[in-house]
């Protein structure tokens, strides 16, 4: 039994101040998702809804065709999350454990391409998209993606893999491991917190990222989720009340995924703490 | 592992259950086909996301009417974000050819259209002087802002810029509803006698500047002859002139003077501002006719017999002073890459036809560019008077509409600095004509 | 071959996959970027060279400076967002009861698509809101305002928005850091005496040195490239120029005045700027490396 000090007792108070600042606007959300919009715009804006109402999350459902989407995001958000851990997991253990000219400069090479403005590459993408025969397909978007995460993913990863101890490579390689064994079964298992904190980042901006899925999967065929939930704020977003239940009804999967990965999260950090 | 099996099988599940019926990707495979075969228009709006009311129902239905009346075409209609429209439409304008992008897309008025043309099929061919006749709005269709210019895109629906008061307010401040502040003077005394009951005068929402562009567009009649407005546009009017000072004087006079709701600065004009005025925050507001913040959403929530309707308060007589600002409120044009551009017009005249004109003052609750509309259908008292001085012609073009984007952007930020005081009216004014200048010279450049 | 070429064949091998996808979809666009730097351009017709005219411009753009003045500042609270994450990061570490609850906790703003943030914080932060609510309940109506409306308010109230939406992804990285270290390290140092910041300075730091570079350049880029949804939704880079950053007044020359080619060389401008900040940030944290 641990003694349970006054600093202990403020830090918690801190926390907790903190999360409530964390919970209050989605806990305001969920109240505005309640209401019907009369309640909402003519009664009551921020307390807790008089007349609880489904009618948000029913419309909601229907308009932004989550049903009909929610597949499309899931083939592509779960795809871009396994290939980028492959491809980010490769190039950060060459960079953080093997030696080969011009390490660095292709280091900062994969780092600068993080920098580049979205806005700028657009038009140019787009073309490049089309003669690769990639539009309005899935395989496209997914990419498109895991391009995008590579610099952020593979520095994440470089930067934690250099903390892992490079004895344990060596020993590895002394019984004969090839690197990419050396990969799978030492660094790896050691990077479990890092590659779920990859996983989690990458499936949460793939899950809500809008402008390049617009842009690449114009048939409705294909289109994410997120594409019919932009779709609710209309041309001038009056309907509050029905914005906030699309959005939470897109936010529902991210949450369960991620209460799913912190367990593994939370395990993999007192499990694979390098010794 | 097994709680990630478990996510793992749950996101399977809703991805079986998302999509009974995988669809093959389809892309438009019909461009290349001759004129008489079956074909595909694609048809992009940002109205089509909800088709179960409002634009969305009344277009979904016109595109199965069109469908049963020439069996030979399909509509793909493409519901697009309104936020992204012109990023999406850009990149696809970059790299459009006749067997990928859209047929039919729907644009803002203004700039919006006449920006775009290099990715527009002119549509002189099709207009008839006849189909010019009912249609109003061609001002900001139109090359040169001229009605009778080259038409790049054919109007569907009519916005404008009213003032809508607050019945019930007026007469708690001991004010008659029924004789509502016409004249500057009297204006400013109603914001008074509001702040005397713990109201606002006006619900302004100018976070994004769009309140001061309105107020703007609703005033200029008094100072402006519509021979000042083509001069502006063409630069022989400089935006320092004292009759647009005079405009923007009067604006920050009803900021100084306190006539604004609390938290105006920030407070989006839509939803937000008009939701204050819904409330019965505050007396007046300067909204629209069709489409949002006018009088069928209002009726509904406030009840039409508290609502009021008229036009700017004037500060200046003059011959056009109670005119209000009208344009179109979406266009539909036909794209330049579009294989079928005669089907693409004849789509569009379908959805501008008379009947159609109809069903969108009585279905959609706004009101149409086609002016062939049945005026006995309409029953909101509001709508009545909009539609009888839209009738009587009590009517002009919005000023801002036709300057350049960028010179309606400077004149936005320049407005929120004086209302926020960083920076004076005439300052702001140099600024503007500042901006003004610059386009126009790379325009010179540019040809 | 030798040994040492072969790992070298091996090294060049790990990393293929991703330098084929970045050059595909990330550096041939951003070349094609560079080169209409150079040139006037609508975005669909052809494009017209005018030299190093649209980088001269940017030198004597005043919305330019007041846009570049914002960002710094905005990098000048990096350190602030770094600090706020780190520090909850070693409470939660620490075990403390309910330490799970919080690190979900934590989370939930990351789960937000920008624009719910935005809508949300604008009805939050109005002048008749719950902040300003919850200020005057507590004696400190004083401080009221309008907070996103106002010039001299709008950008710090920014920076503390978007210190909300990040701070949970922080704490998520700096906890994955933390479990790497071993708890030995920590241990020892308590029974050293070392308390408060002695503590974070002298034995945290240098243990998360990698990670914390990581998170800090992380930010510094976001802070330039990523926030044009929060800045839409929220301010509109108002009121007047009040919170415009680069990368709004890009999205604006870009797609709202049909600029591309001004919008390429602001593009290019703010590459080499973000660049040099990363590299600097880079050499400060790993003084004293190979």
């Amino acid at each position: 039994m641990r003694r349970v000090s006054v600093g202990t007792i403020a830090a918690v108070i801190a926390l907790v101040g903190v999360s409530l600042t964390t919970i209050y606007p989605l806990v305001f959300m969920l109240f505005t998702a309640l209401k019907s919009r009369r309640e909402y715009v003519l009664e009551n804006q921020y307390g807790p809804p008089a007349h609880p109402t489904l009618e948000n999350f029913v419309n909601a459902w229907v308009h932004s065709k989550v049903g009909h989407y929610i597949g499309n995001s899931a083939i592509v958000v779960v795809v871009g999350v396994v290939v980028s851990w492959a491809v980010c997991s490769l190039a950060a253990y060459a960079l953080s454990h093997m030696s080969f000219p011009g390490r660095r400069g292709l280091f900062y090479a994969i780092l600068g391409s993080m920098i580049i403005a979205p806005q700028v590459i657009i038009i140019p993408l787009y073309t490049m998209l089309i003669h690769l025969n990639l539009l309005n397909k899935h395989a496209g978007l997914i990419l498109v993606y895991v391009t995008f995460a590579t610099p952020f993913g593979t520095y994440l990863l470089t930067s934690y893999f250099r903390s892992v101890p490079h004895e344990l490579v060596e020993a590895a390689e002394v019984d004969g491991a090839a690197p990419l064994q050396i990969l799978w079964r030492v660094m790896l298992p050691i990077a479990k917190p890092a590659l779920l904190t990859l996983g989690i980042f990458n499936f949460l901006w793939m899950w809500n990222e809008l402008l390049f899925s617009l842009l690449i999967l114009q048939d409705d065929s294909v289109r994410t989720l997120m594409v019919g939930v932009a779709n609710l704020r209309g041309q001038y977003t009056t309907n509050i009340p029905l914005l906030s239940a699309g959005l939470f009804l897109a936010a529902a999967p991210v949450l369960i995924v991620f209460f799913v990965f912190q367990s593994q999260l939370a395990k993999g950090m007192t499990v694979g703490a390098v010794k | 592992m097994n709680r990630l099996a478990l996510a793992l099988l749950l996101v399977a599940a809703l991805v079986v259950a998302g999509c009974p019926k995988p669809t093959p990707t389809e892309t438009k495979t019909t461009a290349a086909t001759p004129s008489t075969g079956p074909m595909t228009l694609t048809v992009w709006d940002w109205h089509a996301a909800d088709p179960s009311k409002g634009v969305g129902l009344w277009l979904t239905n016109i595109d199965r009417e069109f469908e049963r009346a020439n069996p030979k075409v399909k509509i793909n209609h493409v519901a697009q974000s309104h936020t992204e429209y012109y990023e999406i439409f850009k990149a696809a304008a970059a790299a459009a050819s006749p067997e990928r992008g859209p047929d039919v897309v729907m644009l803002h008025q203004g700039s919006r259209i006449l920006d775009n043309t290099p990715s527009l099929t002119p549509l002189t061919d099709y207009v008839t002087p006849d189909f010019r006749k009912k249609i109003v709005g061609w001002e900001v269709t139109c090359e040169g802002y001229d009605p009778n210019g080259t038409p790049w895109a054919v109007p569907i629906a009519v916005q404008g810029l009213v003032w809508y008061y607050n019945r019930t307010l007026l007469k708690q401040a001991g004010l008659d509803p029924n004789k509502p502040p016409t004249t500057w003077k009297d204006f400013l005394a109603a914001c008074d006698a509001m702040k005397g009951v713990g109201k606002a005068g006006i619900a302004v929402g100018e976070k994004e500047g769009f309140w001061s562009d309105w107020f703007i567009n609703s005033a200029y009649f008094q100072t402006m002859t519509p021979q000042d407005k083509v001069d502006l546009v063409a630069g022989k009017m400089k935006w320092t002139d004292p009759k647009i000072v005079a405009i923007l004087e009067r604006l920050k006079e009803l900021s100084d003077r306190g006539c604004f709701q609390k938290g105006a600065m920030s407070t989006p004009l839509f939803p937000d501002a008009g939701e204050a005025f819904m409330r019965g925050e505050a007396a007046f507001f300067l909204g629209l006719i069709s489409d949002v913040a006018h009088w069928k959403e209002f009726g509904e929530m406030m009840g039409p017999e508290n609502l009021g309707i008229m036009t700017c308060p004037v500060f200046q007589e003059g011959p056009n002073s109670t005119k209000f600002p009208t344009g179109g409120a979406f266009a539909y044009a036909v794209t330049k890459w579009s294989p079928h551009p005669k089907e693409a017009f004849d789509y569009i005249a379908f959805v501008a036809n008379d009947e159609h004109a109809t069903t969108f003052l009585t279905d959609v609750g706004s009101f149409p560019a086609n002016q062939t509309y049945d005026r006995a259908l309409i029953s909101d008292p509001n709508a009545k008077t909009i539609a009888g001085w839209l009738a009587e012609n009590r009517t002009g073009p919005q000023m801002t509409d036709m300057a350049a984007t960028e010179v309606g952007e400077t004149l936005r930020r320049e407005c929120q600095r004086v209302l926020t005081g960083q920076t004076t009216v005439q300052a702001a004014l140099a600024a503007v004509r500042k901006t003004a200048e610059e386009v126009a010279a790379r325009k010179r450049a540019g040809s | 071959m030798s040994r040492r070429g072969r790992a070298a064949l091996m090294g060049y091998l790990f990393l293929t996959p991703a330098c084929l996808l970045l050059i595909t979809f990330r550096l041939i666009p951003a070349a094609s970027a560079v080169r209409h730097a150079f040139t006037e351009w609508n975005g669909v017709e052809p494009p017209r060279s005018v030299g190093l005219a649209n980088f001269g411009e940017l030198l004597h753009d005043p919305i330019f400076r007041t846009a570049v003045r914002n960002n710094l500042t905005l990098v000048i609270a990096v350190p602030l967002w770094l600090l706020v994450s780190l520090v909850l990061a070693l409470l939660i570490h620490q075990d403390l009861p309910g330490s799970r609850f919080f690190r979900a906790a934590f989370f939930l703003p990351s789960v937000l698509s920008p624009v719910i943030v935005g809508t949300l914080f604008t009805a939050l932060l109005r002048e008749t809101g719950p902040v300003n609510g919850l200020l005057k309940l507590v004696g400190l109506g004083g401080l009221a305002r309008e907070w996103l409306g106002d010039p001299q308010a709008a950008l710090p109230t920014m920076v503390l928005v978007m210190l909300w939406c990040v701070f949970g992804m922080g704490v998520i990285v700096f906890l994955a850091g933390l479990a790497a270290v071993p708890r030995e390290i920590f241990e020892a140092a308590r029974i050293d005496g070392a308390q408060g910041w002695s503590f974070l300075v002298y034995i945290v730091i240098p243990s998360l040195r990698y990670v914390i570079e990581f998170w800090g350049v992380n930010l510094v880029v976001w802070s330039f490239t990523s926030l044009f949804a929060f800045v839409f939704v929220m301010t509109g880079g108002g009121p007047g120029y009040a919170t415009m950053l680069v990368e709004y007044q890009l999205y604006l020359q870009a797609f709202q005045f049909d600029r591309m080619g001004y919008a390429c060389a602001l593009g290019s401008a703010l590459f080499m700027v973000v660049f040099g900040i990363v590299l600097l940030q880079i050499r400060l944290m790993t003084r004293g490396d190979d």
